[in-house]
């Protein structure tokens, strides 16, 4: 909360911030293009809850409105599964499965890609007085949008 | 060889499909070895980037594109701990950091 706050410090009026990380969902493994498992993200889902509630309560304290959010994926490619599985070992709060690992050390295909679910989550900075700012007008979700800071004169 | 973190360049394309980079001021936390903050800085008009991660700055540092020296500015900081100058960005980047 303490670094949202101190963002919101820095932002100039109406600034915006983009908050983009992984999801945490689905997260597959492929070999060669072919699925051989997913990695398991329970804990670092856990830790992604308590910091969206971070942000969502910037938002209803008024420090920030949300103004739009997108998913992608995201491929993590290796040459091979050596270099895959030493990526692996040096995850925190992730996990390969028992099955994943053992396919891994098996195969020979290649690449090896770990493909996540990014969000890109918009926020724009709201006045320490709780006032919303002028509305520029509706956005549809399905056009693409440019928002531009005060700076280039919107 | 080193994993190449998004090589069909998802990312630039998404943000930029949010926000138009051109001339803004950006901050990033978490930048880690500067893979987004290259992006970013070659539409912007600056950005500080920073990450508490000793070794990804310094590669950072190191690989900064000539062009984009000027612009990018990348520092060893903790979030919870540094004072940013009050009102100073456009765009603060929270990039898998937050």
């Amino acid at each position: 909360m303490y670094v949202l706050r101190q963002i919101h410090r820095a932002l100039k009026p109406r600034g915006l911030l983009l908050d983009v990380h992984p999801l945490g969902d689905e997260f597959p493994v492929l070999a060669g293009e072919r699925g051989i498992g997913f990695v398991d993200t329970r804990k670092f889902r856990d830790i992604l809850e308590a910091m969206n509630e971070c942000v969502e309560q910037t938002v209803a304290e008024g420090f920030f409105e949300a103004l739009r959010e997108l998913r992608r994926h995201v491929v993590e490619r290796f040459d091979n599964a050596t270099e895959a599985l030493e990526e692996a070992d040096g995850w925190e709060n992730l996990r390969l499965p028992a099955a994943v690992r053992r396919r891994l050390q098996e195969t020979d295909s290649t690449p090896i890609e770990f493909i996540d679910t990014v969000r890109y989550r918009l926020l724009r900075k709201r006045s320490t007085s709780g006032r919303p700012p002028r509305s520029r007008g509706a956005a549809g979700h399905d056009r693409a949008t440019h928002y531009q800071a005060p700076s280039q004169g919107f | 060889m080193p994993a190449i973190i998004d090589p069909d360049g998802v990312e630039i394309v998404t943000i930029e499909e949010l926000v138009d980079l051109r001339d803004l001021c950006i901050v990033e936390i978490g930048c880690g070895d500067g893979r987004l903050t290259f992006e970013c800085g070659r539409e912007a008009a600056s950005v500080f980037a920073f990450d508490s991660d000793e070794d990804a700055i310094r590669k950072a540092r190191a690989e900064t594109p000539n062009a984009l020296r000027r612009r990018i500015r990348f520092e060893v900081a903790d979030a919870a701990e540094l004072e940013l100058p009050k009102g100073e960005f456009d765009l603060a980047l929270f990039s898998w950091s937050l």
